[in-house]
């Protein structure tokens, strides 16, 4: 029966759809890969600025945000 | 070094095996938030401190070392409480008068690898590059700087710098990771660590040297330091008697020749350098802490200068150093100290075994206490 062949479902949406799946597994697995890996270095320096290594080699964001160290405890200048 | 600096990652260290790892598989935190609170709650900062785990997953051997080397448990200060409070184990006073006043510099693996040691307010080194050799200015001297590293690098006034400085040497010529490190045993101090070096490691010549009659003489009743050192740092006030700044008295340079009151095999010369430690009966009462046997232990302790020179004053001629009695630790000398206030009467009977009484190999006879030994 050549219903499908000369169906427009087929000749219209197929591809599209097809398509959307694909862009949509592509977009979720980078999603995946960028949203929290435990603070390996950033793939570019754009996209993971909130993690671990995209701030301690920012040095503006450092210099930004650096505390002034807490005073020690320790005294002296050491054994010697 | 500026804060920032302290803790800024370099493209070395993310090159490196170890930048491979997750920050957070050692630091702890919390990676992907969107403020510097947040990412440090619950953040570690020195991994490697206390038992290192995160350095024991592939270093377990060298972890283990340190864990019971000098630098690791400050050996040294328990050998010398022990003797002078006469228990073989530190007390809780002693515990919590270490803890709160010494054990700042007991140092960690990524203190000696990665940053500063912590006595110095830390801060990465390299970019948080692993060193497998630490830095010489960074790490060694930053703890052993007041002494070793102003000795060393001529820093002292008119004092020169050690001979091996100027020929491009460093602390590693001589201290290397097998001593730093250990065997896995806990040595009573400095001098008896496995791998301590002896300068006839690269000297041995002078053992059996015929044709220096000076090293044929004295290789083996004096060491080496005694004619081949000069001045140096010996500091008194310290532990003793403290102003608001901790001090009373600056640190002074001398130089001064006692009796070794241990021979051992290693160290079996009659005369050797010694550098005063400032301690008192009383330095530690605050603390609930008393030392009984006080003068059991001298405060004037044998000594290796790092400021080596092949000529010095003393070695110019056998008169140099056999007519000076103000290079040795006379019963005079301290007694000056004692008037002066830079040593307590106690000190006296606890040095009994290093003072010179009589000028080696000359008959003119040191007056004071004790002749005749």
């Amino acid at each position: 029966m050549p219903i499908l062949k000369s169906s427009p479902l087929r000749h219209t949406a197929g591809p599209w759809v097809v398509l959307f799946f694909l862009v949509a597994a592509l977009l979720a697995l980078l999603a995946g890969c960028s949203s929290n890996d435990g603070g390996t270095r950033p793939k570019t320096a754009e996209t993971l600025t909130a993690d671990c290594v995209g701030c301690h080699t920012d040095r503006d964001m450092l210099e930004a945000t650096a505390a002034p160290a807490p005073p020690t405890s320790t005294e002296g200048s050491g054994e010697g | 070094m500026e804060v920032w600096e302290k803790y800024q990652v370099s493209e070395a260290f993310l090159a490196d095996d170890h930048g491979d790892s997750p920050c957070t598989d050692c630091h702890l935190g919390q990676s992907g938030t969107l403020t510097k609170e947040e990412a440090h709650a619950g953040l570690v900062l020195d991994p490697s401190a206390g038992e290192a785990p995160a350095c024991r997953n592939c270093h377990m051997d060298k972890v283990d070392d340190h864990l019971a080397s000098l630098h690791g448990t400050q050996n040294g200060y328990f050998t010398q409480f022990a003797q002078r409070t006469g228990e073989s184990r530190p007390s809780s006073q002693v515990r919590a008068m270490f803890n709160k006043h010494c054990s700042g510099c007991h140092t960690s693996c990524g203190q000696c690898h990665i940053s500063r040691p912590g006595s110095v307010e830390g801060g990465l080194v390299s970019g948080h590059a692993f060193m497998i050799r630490p830095s010489q200015t960074d790490n060694c001297t930053a703890c052993h700087g007041s002494r070793v590293g102003d000795e060393f690098r001529g820093h002292n006034a008119g004092i020169p710098a050690d001979t091996h400085y100027l020929k491009g040497m460093t602390c590693f010529a001589c201290h290397t990771g097998a001593e730093i490190h250990g065997d896995g045993t806990t040595p009573a101090g400095r001098y008896d660590a496995p791998g301590a070096p002896e300068c006839t490691d690269c000297h041995p010549e002078v053992l059996t040297d015929t044709e220096n009659v000076q090293h044929r003489i004295h290789s083996d009743t004096v060491a080496c330091q005694v004619c081949h050192s000069v001045e140096y740092k010996t500091c008194y006030s310290c532990h003793v008697d403290q102003d608001s700044r901790g001090l009373t008295t600056p640190s002074r340079m001398d130089f001064r020749i006692g009796r070794n009151p241990n021979p051992t095999a290693d160290r079996p010369w009659s005369y050797v350098l010694v550098r005063h430690v400032p301690i008192a009966p009383t330095s530690f009462e605050a603390w609930g802490i008393s030392l009984p046997q006080y003068a059991s232990a001298p405060t004037w302790r044998f000594a290796t200068p790092h400021n080596i020179q092949k000529n010095t004053p003393q070695n110019a001629t056998c008169v140099a150093c056999h007519d000076a009695p103000d290079l040795f630790l006379t019963p005079e000398y301290v007694d000056g100290l004692v008037q002066e206030g830079l040593m307590v009467p106690e000190e006296i009977q606890a040095n009994d075994g290093v003072l010179v009484r009589q000028l080696p190999g000359n008959a003119v006879l040191v007056t004071g206490r004790g002749e005749g030994e």
